[in-house]
């Protein structure tokens, strides 16, 4: 009985604090009508500018859209540069956070192989799917989070060789693999070897398949730094001009 | 150890058969989920990469009476490497075919132009490489000829074969091969052809 009365003294209080102060009174004191409150102020305001400006009210126009092909983030198969530019901002991921998935899947053909570097105690190469490719990343960094070791993961492309014929390219691509942007020394490098196929409207990686640099394995100057032919494409906001 | 070597290499002639381009496209292959590749015999086609090559196009080169040596070509690949024909103008999506689904099409294929009367022979043979390698991964850009017979003066179909390889330590296997061929506007360049002067990009002459 108390209770109730108290929820009524409240309604009414609220009721009479919006009919005092219809305009522009905080919302916070109305907190049953709020949504509604906004909605209709947000209408007066669009009828108050229309009638300042002496114009009709308007539907805007959709923009012309496209369907999307069957996987979105079409601008990272515009070109073989961009793909292999979206491969490493994709993979690459702060601290906090896990590599960019739905960019990344959406860079590779739905049967594409992905052939990591065989382990040496490993009988065979382990082959992997898109599928796996990512719970293998996600198994890494749920590895290094549980073991407390730094995370974040940055990877560039720090040269590039390219073989292109008609609808297919091959991409060497030497990379090197820093735990933040900024730092300078590389934990690992290596060089990627990708399969590019063009569809007629956009790239996919077909294949992808890298080994990394090792002492009995180093990179040759040919594929090093050094030796780098263009500047490659800036990785996103990570990556800093040499 | 192994180095990288960027060179153009006239391949000795292996013989090879691209995939008669048939004119239905196979539904795409139900590939196999990823698993490491059963151990196989040590076969003498995987001690080096020209070795696995010449493997791949002879393997694939067959006469009239023959098909593709199978067994051979499944023992180059691993097990779930992969084959990309050309996209069919007319469908949608790329076929990725395994080693099973590159037989069944290259069958239907052959089926066909024995219906039509069409030879079925196919002799595919490397006329040119590029190949690029770091340790354990390599890439061939291998420019290929097809004939109806060896002795044919000249080929029926150009292009240019993308093979990815790989060494488990023991020897070579093609991860993946994509290929193209040549068309009346997509002809292969220079720098892909037999005696093609080395090339150096132009940036890299600009800049010393």
């Amino acid at each position: 009985m108390r209770r109730s009365l108290v929820v009524m003294a409240l309604l009414l209080s609220a009721a009479t604090a919006r009919a005092q102060a219809p305009s522009p009174g905080p919302i916070a004191t109305d907190p049953l009508g709020a949504g509604i409150e906004i909605g209709v102020r947000a209408a007066e305001a669009l009828v108050a500018t229309a009638a300042a400006r002496k114009e009709p009210l308007r539907t805007p126009t959709p923009l012309a859209w496209k369907e999307p092909r069957p996987l979105e983030v079409q601008p990272d198969g515009a070109s073989v540069d961009t793909i292999v530019t979206g491969l490493y901002a994709s993979v690459s991921h702060g601290p906090e956070y896990e590599p960019n998935w739905k960019r990344m899947r959406a860079l590779f053909l739905a049967n594409a192989i992905v052939v990591p570097p065989k382990r040496p105690d490993a009988e065979a190469f382990a082959v992997l799917d898109v599928d796996a490719f990512e719970a293998r990343i996600r198994a890494y960094i749920a590895g290094r989070r549980q073991r407390r070791e730094p995370l974040g993961f940055t990877e560039r492309e720090i040269a590039r060789l390219e073989n292109c014929f008609g609808s297919v390219c091959q991409v060497f691509s030497t990379y090197e693999t820093v735990r933040a942007p900024r730092d300078k020394e590389p934990f690992a490098r290596g060089v990627h070897t990708i399969q590019i196929v063009s569809d007629g409207d956009r790239w996919w990686i077909a294949a992808l398949a890298w080994d990394n640099e090792r002492a009995d394995n180093p990179i040759p100057p040919e594929l090093d730094r050094p030796a780098i032919r263009w500047t490659p494409t800036p990785l996103g906001p990570t990556r800093r001009t040499p | 150890m192994k180095r990288l070597s960027v060179s153009i290499v006239l391949a000795a002639a292996a013989l090879l058969g691209a995939a008669p381009l048939s004119a239905q496209n196979p539904p795409p292959a139900n590939r196999r989920p990823a698993q490491p590749a059963a151990k196989r015999s040590s076969d003498s086609d995987g001690a080096s990469v020209d070795a696995i090559l010449a493997a791949l196009y002879a393997s694939v080169s067959h006469d009239s009476a023959t098909e593709p040596n199978w067994e051979r070509m499944r023992s180059i690949f691993l097990e779930v490497g992969m084959l990309i024909p050309p996209k069919n103008p007319k469908s949608d999506m790329f076929t990725v075919l395994d080693v099973d689904g590159f037989e069944q099409r290259v069958r239907e294929g052959m089926a066909t132009a024995k219906a039509k009367g069409d030879p079925t022979s196919f002799f595919e043979r490397e006329i040119a490489r590029r190949l690029d390698c770091f340790g354990n991964v390599c890439q061939a850009f291998s420019t290929y000829e097809s004939r109806r017979a060896p002795s044919d003066e000249k080929p029926f179909v150009r292009g240019i074969n993308s093979i990815q390889l790989v060494n488990d330590g023991r020897r070579w296997w093609i991860a993946s091969v994509v290929w193209d061929t040549e068309r009346a506007d997509n002809s292969i360049p220079a720098q892909y052809l037999p005696n093609a002067p080395p090339t150096v990009p132009a940036e890299y002459l600009k800049k010393n």
